[in-house]
């Protein structure tokens, strides 16, 4: 964990630095239009660099007793979140969310009879409710086709 | 000044208000009693949706919203012994035991009385304090609000989390994102990195659904569960439930005690509802007959903490509206939610609409009374959402996020901004990063810049020796060092 932890830090360092220096440098900001962010972000990578030195010294943080009880999260869960966008880039706004709840549900066990409602319902909401009353402009074909 | 509670008292009976609250209540309910939705990340879930309506509309469906999703914090706490959120952490103390004890229903109509009063207690002292708070917030110039609105940041960063450098370092990127994009003096785009997207910097609600939404739903994911296993939920009595509501009344000193030690506590900022609850409960077990009767069923161990939580929200109101500070973390997603509507809370918010911030005090104390009586009515039928497994609710939400990010701008990209800031949000809640400070700092960080350039400008580099900005930095030095101060001594007495 020690090195999450300190790579974390680490790793917003490395951006914010390498954007400051960026900054002056390749895009050639005046002072005027750089120094409040140089200031902001110096502060950031200042308080990174500490905080990288205590993780690395063995400080731990007080956790609060809901961040002990965290869920372990698992890779499908995650697979899953990223899988929606797969579908809505695939199907579009409307019939790629009826797809997706449709496959997730019974892929995670739920009935068919559930499933089928659910996607049925996610269909109603998208278009019935957000395209014909509320009048969003969802697009109704696959984004790739736009 | 009677004009502006006139008015005031007039924009809430708008039918787009009442409609907006009569919509936000049920929904409040619901999404509170779901396993694992916090009130902030409930009010991140509603955000988009708020898009296109008129502030006052908008701020009513989210206020509304809010006060509800507490109360089904408190049910939870209560049939469950699971607190919907921490701040209901100190009701399931007593709370469950009078549940195990069959007296469910006493419990939850203690817990709701107690709740609604607690909410008017807090809205009454916001309604009070606003007007006096004017005058003093008129004669804050542009230094005072740079130091207020970084006082503010470093409030929510220091004091709401376990790892205050951590919480810093949230803070700080906050600032750092919100200034991609346009510079506001200059009008030269920095860091947009050939990125049309860019331009305009990130946008509020891709970045509020990815920190607080997203975690939430991976996690709903990975566990699946639901928070009541089938046959484990309480049947709810009618007339339990009302001599419960009775016993506040016959608690009626103890239940003021409580609202007054939740308002004055909300009105801190960073400090938030779970302090108010525990510093609540503390006292009425201090102050009670057999007070080592306490945690084993006592209706007095609901009724304090229910009071303080609502009565905190009031107070932490008066900070977020005056000054733009927000008293609590769900209040600085309140204060992304004003920007969202086009409002800009702070010292000119109250001088330009005293009229819409006493509304917003009148939305709160109804949302509160009403929230109470319908989660009355209703618990009996809506205790059974908490059945709902997380393996079903999850994809549903995660489809909600997506629709409602896309909605709010029509852009895919918003899309595609949110799995990011997911991955963001994942990172920081596991490595105790505080997300609320970020949001903060996300929000503040433009207003800040342009206070700092127009500081600048107008006073010279010596802007922070004005006598009311020195005042404002020795407070805020003293709240975020008042915890540490047994190290501090500890030190100065080694030196």
């Amino acid at each position: 964990m020690t090195r999450v932890e300190a790579l974390f830090p680490s790793l917003l360092f490395m951006i914010v630095a390498g954007l400051l220096v960026a900054g002056f440098t390749v895009l050639g900001y005046s002072w005027p239009v750089i120094a409040f962010p140089f200031g902001a972000g110096a502060i950031m990578c200042a308080l990174c660099v500490v905080e990288v030195a205590r993780t690395i010294a063995g400080h731990r943080p007080r956790t609060l007793s809901e961040e002990e009880e965290l869920e372990p999260l698992t890779w499908s869960s995650v697979a899953w979140v990223f899988a929606l966008g797969g579908f809505v880039y695939g199907l579009g706004f409307v019939f790629g969310p009826a797809a997706y709840l449709l496959v997730y549900l019974r892929a995670n066990g739920s009935s068919w009879r559930l499933s089928i409602a659910i996607g049925a319902a996610s269909l109603l909401v998208t278009w019935g409710l957000f395209i014909k009353v509320l009048r969003v402009l969802l697009p109704t074909q696959p984004l790739w086709m736009l | 000044m009677l004009e502006a509670f006139l008015s005031a008292g007039g924009q809430i009976f708008q039918p787009a208000v009442l409609a907006a609250m009569a919509f936000a209540l049920p929904i409040g309910l619901i999404v509170g009693l779901l396993p694992g939705i916090s009130g902030i990340s409930a009010l991140a879930f509603l955000i988009p949706f708020t898009f296109g309506m008129q502030p006052l509309v908008g701020l009513a469906f989210l206020l509304a919203s809010y006060a509800a999703v507490s109360q089904g914090g408190s049910m939870t706490a209560i049939l469950l012994g699971v607190p919907g959120e921490v701040s209901n952490a100190a009701t399931v103390m007593d709370g469950h035991k009078l549940a195990k004890a069959g007296k469910a229903g006493y419990a939850i109509g203690a817990a709701l009385m107690a709740s609604a009063i607690g909410g008017l207690f807090g809205c009454a002292l916001l309604i009070i304090l606003l007007p006096i708070m004017q005058p003093v917030i008129l004669s804050f110039a542009s230094p005072e609000n740079f130091f207020l609105s970084l006082a503010g940041i470093a409030f929510i960063a220091v004091l709401s989390s376990g790892a205050p450098s951590r919480g810093l370092i949230a803070g700080s990127l906050g600032i750092f994102m919100s200034l991609f994009g346009y510079d506001p003096i200059e009008g030269v785009p920095r860091f947009w990195m050939g990125s049309e997207y860019l331009l305009d910097g990130f946008r509020l609600i891709p970045l509020a659904l990815g920190l607080f939404a997203i975690p939430e739903i991976l996690a709903l994911m990975s566990s699946g569960k639901s928070i009541a296993r089938q046959g484990s939920v309480e049947q709810i009595s009618f007339r339990q439930g009302i001599e419960g509501a009775l016993a506040v009344f016959r608690h009626w000193g103890m239940t003021l005690r409580s609202s007054a030690l939740g308002s004055v506590i909300g009105v801190m900022p960073g400090v938030g509802g779970t302090t108010a609850t525990f510093v609540a409960y503390a006292a009425a077990r201090q102050t009670a007959a057999n007070p080592e009767t306490f945690g084993q069923g006592r209706i007095e161990g609901v009724i304090a903490p229910e009071a303080a939580k609502n009565a905190e929200e009031g107070g932490a109101l008066v900070p977020t509206l005056a000054l733009g500070i927000p008293g609590s973390a769900s209040m600085a997603m309140l204060l992304g939610a004003f920007l969202v509507v086009g409002l800009q809370p702070g010292p000119e918010f109250l001088a330009k609409h005293m009229d819409l911030a006493l509304a917003l005090a009148y939305i709160c104390a109804l949302a509160n009374f009403a929230a109470s009586f319908l989660m009355f009515l209703l618990s009996r039928t809506l205790v059974y959402v908490t059945r709902v497994p997380g393996r079903v609710l999850a994809p549903i939400l995660l489809v909600f996020v997506v629709i409602g990010t896309y909605a709010a701008q029509n852009s895919a990209t918003d899309v595609l901004y949110v799995f990011i800031f997911g991955v963001l949000g994942v990172a920081m809640e596991r490595l105790n990063y505080n997300r609320p400070a970020l949001l903060l700092g996300f929000v503040l960080g433009e207003t800040i810049e342009r206070y700092f350039q127009v500081s600048l400008k107008a006073y010279g580099w010596l802007f922070f020796m004005r006598p009311v900005s020195i005042a404002i930095i020795v407070i805020a030095l003293v709240c975020l060092l008042w915890p540490s101060r047994r190290q501090i001594a500890s030190l100065w007495g080694r030196r």
